[in-house]
This record gives C-alpha cells, structure tokens and sequence, in this order.
C-alpha cells in the first residue's frame, strides 16, 4: 500500500488550457469582426456595383448611341413633342463620340422655366437609359478643359439633392460641333 | 521518463489552420474593388481619347507635324493630351504613335515624376488604328493611377 502524495494538486489553469483560451477568443473576436464587415458588405457591395454598372452603360447609351428611333428629335410635325412612349432606347448621339446637337435641343425643350425636365420626359429618359431607381443629373460642359468649364446643358429632374444617398459620377469626353465637350452623368438616391 | 503534455495538439493545430484560411479568405473577398472594374475605368478613358482625337483630326495633325520634324521621336503636339489630363488629374496618361513600320512617330507623356513612376502591372493599354496621310498609324495610349 502506497502512501498518498499530498503534494500532487489538480492544475484548473494549465498552459495549454489558457493557450487553446488565447487562440479560442482571438477566433471568436475576428469572427465577430469579419461577420459585421460581411454583414455590412453584403448589404452595399451588390447595390454599388449595380450602380455602377449602370451608370457606365447610361453613359455609353448617351455618347455613343443615337437612340431607337434615332430620328426621335424630329417627329413628324416639327412643332410636336417627342413622342416618348415610341422610344425603345435614349442617345444623343449621331455617331459615337459625336453629339447631335438637333437632339440636345429638341431634349432642352423638356426643360421648364424652374430648370427641371418635365416629369414625362424625365422618367422616360430615366427609364430607357436603364436608371429605374435611380434619380440623375446629365450635365454637358464646354470649355471642359478650362479651370472654369461652362454649362452647356443641363438635365435633370424636380428633386433636390439635400437629401441624395449612394451618389456616383462619371465624366465622359465627347464631341460636339468638332469641339470637346464634357459628358457628367450623376446617378444618386433619394434617402428614404 | 517524465510524462509531457501537448500545448499544441494535432487537431488544435488542424483548427487554427481552418480558421486562418477561412479569415484570410474572408478579408481577401473582402477587399478592394478587382482589377477589372478599375480596368474598365481606365479603358473608358483611353478609348475615349483616343476615338475623339482621332475624330477631331488632332491626330492626323499630329501626324502632319511629326512628318515636318524629322528627328524623331518627336512631342506629339496637337494631340490635346495635356488638356486631356486636366480631366483625370489621378490618372498618368502616355501616348506613343507609330507608323506601319513599327517607328516611333510621336510620343507624349503626362504624368508626375513622383507619383507616376511605378505604374507596376496596374497599366491600362489601348491601341487605336487611324489613318493620316494616306498611311495607317497605331496610337497606343497607357494609363494607370497616380500612387
């Protein structure tokens, strides 16, 4: 019969205990971490992609294309409005790279006394140039190469943007009457 | 022979190998926009260049100019590119133009000295074919992102 050792103690706190507690809460803190950014990621990255993808063809739609019809700044009485519900895409070009400036004006006339784009013509332009959703502003400079650039154009719809969310901007270069012009279209939100 | 215990055991080893993956995983999707859709940016504004300075006849010019001035290779003037550059103030831009037989015709450049130099693999080149003189040239504009 052997004697009990009084010295021999249970160790509640070994080193590998409080190891594996180290490496155990630094996961659980990343994973924490990772899923908020995930979280929040998920929630932006697809709607920002979105945005952008969109914004980028309504540009190439606009500087590139002549819209479908491509005579739809002169419908058939030369006094008559466009006729917006016929239209099955939106350009303002003659040729790529090219402005119409017939096109630009005929649009121009949509524009009301406050600077805004009547209501029709503003959701079907926003419509055919695939920006369902998305409120923007289609702003043509002069001088664009100039410290002081000088409007041209200007289109966009009767809202204010205080309140404007998810804001991108894409600045294109075009030709207009053989000089350079800058094409600046804004896409944004409406905060709700 | 004293009995030792494992700090690390194999599967304790394993799992910290699984997590590790699958952090740097997460924070590797996580992490800036792909070189694609900067690609994209960049090729919008060489394309865009490019097509309008051919349209304007500023390249033909060009051509006319680099024809007068032998030595070579010369500035491409008249190609705009200065004024061009004002419209990206991030992004360095170079322009080379050469003629059918692969000579230099003209070159430009817009960029910083300190914050152009290492472009690296992030580069956007474009080319466009035109034709001046009767002769077809190829413009090959590069731009990348000022560091």
């Amino acid at each position: 019969m052997t004697a009990q050792n009084p010295k021999k103690r249970g160790i509640a706190f070994s080193t590998d205990f409080i190891t594996s507690l180290i490496i155990f809460l630094l996961v659980i803190t990343s994973s924490i971490w990772i899923w908020d950014m995930v979280k929040y990621r998920v929630h932006t990255t697809p709607l920002h992609e979105r945005q952008v993808q969109r914004l980028r063809a309504a540009s190439d739609l606009l500087i590139l294309t002549p819209g479908d019809p491509p005579t739809w700044h002169r419908p058939d009485n030369s006094q008559a409005n466009v006729n917006w519900s016929a239209m099955k895409s939106f350009g303002l070009a003659s040729e790529p790279y090219i402005l119409d400036e017939l096109k630009l004006k005929k649009f121009n006339e949509s524009v009301q006394s406050d600077g805004s784009l009547d209501e029709v013509a503003y959701n079907y332009t926003q419509y055919l140039l695939g920006l369902a959703g998305e409120e923007y502003n289609l702003t043509i400079f002069t001088n664009c190469t100039s410290e002081t650039p000088t409007i041209l154009y200007d289109f966009r719809g009767n809202f204010s943007m205080e309140n404007a969310t998810q804001i991108h901007v894409h600045s294109r270069l075009a030709l207009l009457n053989g000089e350079w012009v800058k094409v600046r279209l804004m896409i944004w939100r409406r905060r709700d | 022979m004293s009995p030792q215990g494992y700090i690390l055991s194999l599967d304790a080893l394993l799992a910290l190998l699984i997590a590790g993956f699958l952090i740097s995983a997460t924070l590797y999707l996580l992490g800036p926009p792909g070189r694609e859709a900067r690609d994209e940016v960049l090729y919008r504004i060489a394309m865009d260049y490019l097509t309008v300075v051919e349209k304007d006849g500023s390249l033909s010019r060009a051509m006319i100019e680099a024809a007068i001035n032998s030595t070579l290779p010369v500035k491409c003037i008249y190609t705009k590119l200065d004024d061009y550059a004002k419209l990206y103030p991030s992004v360095c831009m170079t322009l080379r133009i050469r003629n059918e037989s692969h000579t230099w015709a003209c070159a430009g450049a817009v960029d910083d000295p300190e914050k152009c130099t290492h472009k690296g693999e992030e580069s956007v080149i474009v080319h466009r074919t035109f034709i001046a003189q009767e002769q077809p040239f190829d413009a090959e504009m590069e731009v990348w992102y000022k560091k």
